[in-house]
């Protein structure tokens, strides 16, 4: 399981997934373009590879207004 | 796992350039694209008072941050100014941010308010019947308080925290519409055309709108991730999707068009934006004809309100 922190939308979700942050991505309301995501604290390259045990927080890209 | 040029692990890849790049060179890029900015256009001379409009989110702290910074290589005065809209639930969330950022970079904050300045929140506004959609009054309000504050403040340059999406958005925006007149009025400068208007600069409008979020979350920089419950015009929500997706099949898309509008910006400016522009007959501000906008919608949110 995947844990992934929706940071705007305050939620917590437990993703059975093993694969790289793009795919993951739309699986949970965001894309590339959409999102900037630290796995487990820490900023990485969007091609690397997230799976069991790892934190996924999502940031998203467009605030304010 | 890919590694920068410097030989440190990358944490972002810049598809429109192809470049992978770690922590330290990311952000140093993204300080000296806001930098060369600056220089090239001329935006900031010294000696100038810089007004930095800010909102509490990631694109005003950041630009805020960037100015600081930016103060320890020449002279020149820095000022933040907030305007609070009267948004319950958003705005006021937001404020603290605001505060928090000028007190640990020391630079004055002035705030001023919709309710002070024309007797009404926006949320007031928006009980009206029969009227424009919110965006539209609150566009109008805040763009005559950033320009009166900024000059009351002793300004003489009016920074704001637009970046690359934004730009790239209303450029589509303005051409899908066929509005010329707005269209001659996205550019890097602005023609002197009264003397009350205080220029207006964009130092960020070439930077990506997510880059700015990974910048401000390298730095350490703390911003509100809420969105304006008013935020959602569909017309722009339309242009961001069609953007997002070109950019993701064929990234650089934003950029192209940036400049590509920069490039044909002199003949615009020159075709479609007035010589001189008018005084509003009461509140005395830069307008487009003898009332100004702002005045027309005062007098119409009166009438319909009763008071």
């Amino acid at each position: 399981m995947v844990k992934v922190v929706l940071m705007r939308e305050k939620q917590t979700l437990e993703v059975d997934y093993e694969g790289t942050i793009i795919d993951l991505l739309p699986l949970v309301g965001y894309s590339l373009e959409t999102a900037v995501v630290l796995k487990n604290g820490s900023p990485v390259e969007e091609e690397e590879t997230v799976g069991e045990a790892d934190e996924v927080r999502v940031i998203p890209v467009v605030s304010g207004g | 796992m890919q590694q920068c040029s410097c030989g440190h692990r990358a944490i972002y890849f810049r598809r429109y350039s192809g470049q992978h790049l770690c922590k330290r060179c990311f952000s140093r890029s993204i300080f000296k694209k806001f930098k060369d900015t600056i220089r090239i256009n001329k935006l900031i001379e010294r000696d100038d008072h810089v007004v930095c409009g800010v909102s509490g989110g990631k694109d005003s702290l950041v630009l805020l941050h960037m100015l600081k910074d930016l103060q320890s290589k020449f002279q020149f005065e820095l000022s933040a100014l907030v305007i609070d809209e009267g948004i319950a639930g958003y705005r006021d969330v937001s404020l603290p941010y605001v505060h928090r950022a000028c007190k640990q970079l020391g630079v004055p904050l002035h705030t001023r308010s919709f309710k002070e300045a024309y007797g009404y929140t926006l949320d007031e506004v928006t009980q009206i019947e029969d009227r424009l959609g919110a965006c539209s009054y609150c566009g109008v309000f805040r763009r005559n308080i950033l320009n009166q504050a900024s000059r009351e403040i002793g300004g003489t340059k009016l920074a704001l925290g637009h970046n690359l999406d934004d730009e790239s958005q209303v450029i589509l925006m303005n051409m899908l519409r066929g509005d010329m007149g707005r269209f001659g009025r996205t550019g890097t400068f602005y023609k002197d055309v009264h003397p009350k208007f205080i220029p207006r600069i964009k130092p960020l409008r070439e930077i990506p709108e997510k880059e700015l979020v990974l910048y401000a979350v390298i730095s350490g920089i703390e911003f509100d991730f809420e969105e304006c419950p008013y935020a959602h015009e569909a017309f722009r929500d339309d242009v961001r999707d069609f953007l997002n997706d070109m950019e993701q099949k064929r990234p650089g898309t934003k950029h192209t068009l940036l400049k590509t509008y920069d490039k044909l910006f002199p003949i615009f400016n020159e075709q479609f934006t007035p010589e001189s522009i008018a005084t509003c007959k009461r509140c005395g501000e830069p307008s487009i004809s003898t009332l100004c906008k702002k005045c027309e919608m005062i007098d119409d949110i009166k009438k319909k309100k009763g008071y």
